[in-house]
């Protein structure tokens, strides 16, 4: 049907878009891994750039994806997710209503957002950083503040720096996504002390399980002491359940309330709350894939100081090399040979490319892609 | 008290007819001139606004309503004229419709071009819902840099931090720009300090400055959007003695830093200095032979991506295939080139083409509008109004995400036009950018 030009003047979408959005450009994400394929004419695809657990799932929560019963699909699921906030609190010593489960981190980012923020409010975090805190921010019509890292850690000083009256969140990643740099737990409580409860500190730990210095904080621990803190954490990485989409955050019970009123319920599909049931607390899968992730991590460093490449390498299953090419041209040349990295321009990392670990082969590939990409720029 | 500057835009909305061409003339005067333009720009703007109704009131039918709004940009003053066309109509909108080549004073008849004559930028091009909009721009006039005097250039700085730089920091780093580089490397507009200050103020340019612990201007990099896809950058411009590869590093970062996370897909420097550290950009124009008279411009164009490429389907002229082959293989961009051409089905007749000419530069850019058998000799009277117009460099901007587009290049390569470079993601899908020869 053709809109007629009467029609399309009284439209005039324009003029109810908020100026906030109209700023604001979607995000596209990549394209299905068949049709990235055939772009980039390569017959494999290895996937280094999302962070994604090469080992798969845990072997109980692989258990109930292979024998989920289809007509399970024509009932809704738990709307809150019950039993997996119960299994929550019993293994981390908290009350079930301490824990809000989304459809990944990313929706209870939003949760928390909307629950705090008014017009004119902001929210401070760093520049260079797990991206959404930013976004859902800017698109809500709210100031993201950004404070720039400090030798590739947030700056803690600069944080509190950017305080106003105005400020309701401090987002801080720990680790920090793309660095791999953590604040220890006595850092974090200093910051916790400082901020003395006038905003809500949220703690991403989104990677905490792969974690295995002791100084590294547990964040759920922290919550008695400080009812301002609110922790996420996800099953997306450390527990292989990225596809399932589920995270969840957890928080003081009068702040976790205050959150659900802006919670979308029934958002989170019964098999990714079954899997995340059965996946949590798999040590083995955590010692395995905290296996996998050093021997790659030792393998990878050695043969990036090899081709005298700076890398920053932390905790997390991930670390990140200093190019000398753009990122995102070292990105369309990997992908050539089937290996897929993240550029981080997006990260305000020019530069710099960020590698997922995985096994051996895929590992061994990307040094070879890597090897060949710098040895044709020279 | 200073009144403050009005920056909303001004509607009016009347019947397209003679006996209310002085009246949107009169509009835009007063309106030109309540949006802070002298006495002889507002002037300039409402001749060349009651040329285009004239014209208009001629070409359209009597009872079409046209807007004409007004509106201030950060250095300029911009009335734009749209109103529905009905698809038989679209051809009288080509710049030549009226046109005899050999009769000058054909010439002097024709409303739209001496709407382009009176203005500094003249567009007109197709928006959503069949509306033709065209738009004249008129700028604000600044005065030109004085080069009697010289600043000196400060030593290594040891220590230094990047700022967005103020108004007085703004003149300052023009100033050393202006003293420090060729004209080649120095876009018009920083000539003009006034206006870039502007400019900056309004947001079409930002400005990152390195300054000294003394407060020593030691270098600086601007940007500016292209749209919304697409940013361009200047320098960086490093004006200690012996260069400062970090300072570049430093600047090109936060360049980047600030574009990241925006609607950029593409970072553009046309005119790189040899302070651009290497690896940040890539070439963006394949190696070829001089393409113009003009040698004091001996660099070429780089670009980045900001976001990870994906691919996309592009549509092509089975004559510019192998160029684009090359070009895409050369980039490692994924593209689908799909041949485009006609198959003996029917078409249009005539073709539209727009044309958006700047005098100060003396570059017309063409752009396809529509389709029609017509379009090779639409090009060819185009090129010849513009050669008359005194035009050096004729462009002509060819969508490759527009299947129809395509339909244009026959018609371009027999002119002596030929595929100069690609801009990836500037239209719908990339942008092939033809220019014609110097020769041709």
């Amino acid at each position: 049907m053709k809109m007629n030009d009467e029609c399309r003047d009284k439209m005039a979408i324009d003029r109810l878009v908020p100026d906030h959005i109209k700023c604001f450009e979607a995000y596209i994400p990549s394209k299905p891994d068949d049709v990235l394929m055939k772009m980039a004419g390569c017959s494999r695809l290895l996937r280094l750039n999302n962070n994604e657990n090469p080992l798969g799932p845990p072997p109980a929560a692989r258990k109930i994806i292979e024998s989920y019963p289809p007509p399970r699909a024509s009932v809704y699921p738990s709307g809150d997710a019950y039993h997996l906030r119960c299994k929550l609190a019993g293994r981390f010593g908290l009350h079930p209503d301490q824990f809000l489960v989304g459809n990944g981190a990313n929706e209870v980012i939003a949760f928390v957002i909307k629950a705090f923020c008014q017009e004119g409010d902001n929210i401070v975090t760093a520049d260079k950083t797990f991206a959404v805190y930013e976004w859902v921010a800017t698109f809500s019509g709210f100031e993201a503040r950004l404070v720039p890292l400090k030798d590739f850690a947030f700056d803690d000083a600069g944080m509190l720096a950017r305080i106003d009256d105005r400020t309701k969140i401090l987002f801080v990643c720990n680790p920090n996504n793309p660095t791999g740099t953590y604040w220890s737990e006595e850092r974090l409580r200093r910051f916790l002390d400082r901020v003395a409860g006038r905003q809500i500190v949220v703690v991403d730990e989104a990677y905490c399980e792969f974690v295995e210095k002791p100084d590294f904080p547990d964040g759920l621990r922290l919550i008695a002491e400080y009812p301002n803190l609110v922790v996420f954490r996800t099953f997306s990485k450390m527990y292989a359940l990225a596809g399932l989409r589920i995270g969840y955050l957890a928080g003081d019970r009068d702040v976790v309330d205050i959150v659900r009123r802006t919670c979308v319920v029934y958002s989170v599909n019964g098999l990714a709350q079954e899997a995340a049931l059965k996946a949590l607390g798999d040590q083995e899968h955590i010692l395995a894939t905290r296996a996998l992730v050093r021997d790659a991590k030792r393998m990878l460093t050695r043969e990036l100081d090899h081709l005298g490449l700076t890398y920053v390498s932390g905790e997390g299953n991930f670390l990140m090399v200093r190019l000398p090419m753009s990122d995102t041209l070292a990105y369309r040349k990997l992908m050539t040979h089937g290996v897929m990295v993240r550029s981080m321009a997006g990260f305000r990392f020019p530069n710099w490319i960020r590698i997922t670990m995985a096994l051996p082969d895929a590992m061994n590939a990307f040094v070879e892609a890597l090897a060949e990409m710098l040895h044709h720029d020279r | 008290m200073t009144p403050q500057k009005e920056n909303r835009p001004i509607v009016m909305k009347m019947p397209v007819a003679e006996a209310f061409i002085f009246l949107a003339a009169a509009f835009v005067n007063h309106a030109a001139k309540g949006l802070g333009l002298d006495e002889e720009g507002a002037d300039a703007l409402s001749l060349a606004t009651e040329e285009v109704i004239a014209y208009l009131a001629r070409m359209a039918h009597a009872e079409q309503d046209v807007e004409i709004c007004c509106s201030a940009g950060s250095c300029f003053i911009e009335a734009k004229i749209s109103l529905p066309v009905r698809e038989l109509q679209l051809h009288a909108f080509n710049m030549t419709a009226t046109v005899n080549a050999d009769d000058e004073a054909g010439l002097d008849q024709m409303g739209l071009l001496i709407a382009s004559r009176m203005t500094d930028r003249f567009r007109i091009a197709r928006s959503a819902g069949q509306r033709l909009v065209l738009t004249l721009v008129k700028e604000f006039q600044y005065p030109e840099i004085k080069r009697d005097t010289s600043s000196q250039a400060p030593g290594k700085l040891g220590q230094y931090t990047l700022q967005a730089a103020d108004a007085a920091h703004i003149k300052w780093f023009l100033r050393l720009v202006n003293q420090y580089y060729p004209d080649a490397l120095i876009p018009l507009d920083f000539r003009y300090p006034g206006k870039v200050v502007d400019m900056a103020a309004g947001g079409d340019y930002q400005i990152l400055t390195a300054n000294g612990a003394a407060g020593e201007l030691g270098g600086g990099i601007a940007w500016r959007w292209e749209g919304r896809k697409t940013v361009e950058l200047y320098g960086p411009y490093i004006f200690q003695e012996h260069s400062d590869p970090q300072m570049a590093c430093d600047l090109m970062d936060m360049c980047i830093g600030h574009v990241a996370r925006t609607s950029a897909l593409t970072l553009i420097n046309r005119r790189p200095t040899p302070d651009l550290p290497e690896g940040y950009l890539e070439a963006l124009e394949p190696k070829r032979d001089k393409i113009s008279t003009d040698d004091s411009d001996p660099a070429r164009a780089r670009f980045r991506m900001m976001v990870e490429e994906t691919g996309e389907v592009v549509w092509a002229h089975p004559d510019v295939v192998d160029f684009l082959q090359s070009e895409y293989r050369r980039l490692v961009f994924p593209r689908d080139i799909q041949a485009s051409g006609s198959d003996g089905e029917a078409g249009e007749p005539f073709s539209v083409l727009s044309a958006e000419i700047d005098r100060r530069l003396a570059v017309a850019t063409l752009r396809p509008i529509w389709p029609g058998g017509d379009s090779a000799e639409n090009l060819a009277a185009h090129v010849e109004l513009l050669r008359r117009e005194a035009m050096a460099t004729i462009l002509f901007e060819m969508d490759l995400g527009q299947a129809w587009q395509a339909g244009f290049t026959p018609g371009l390569i027999a002119l002596g036009f030929f595929p100069r470079m690609i801009l990836p993601h500037a239209g719908s899908a990339d942008l092939l950018i033809f220019q014609l020869r110097t020769d041709a």
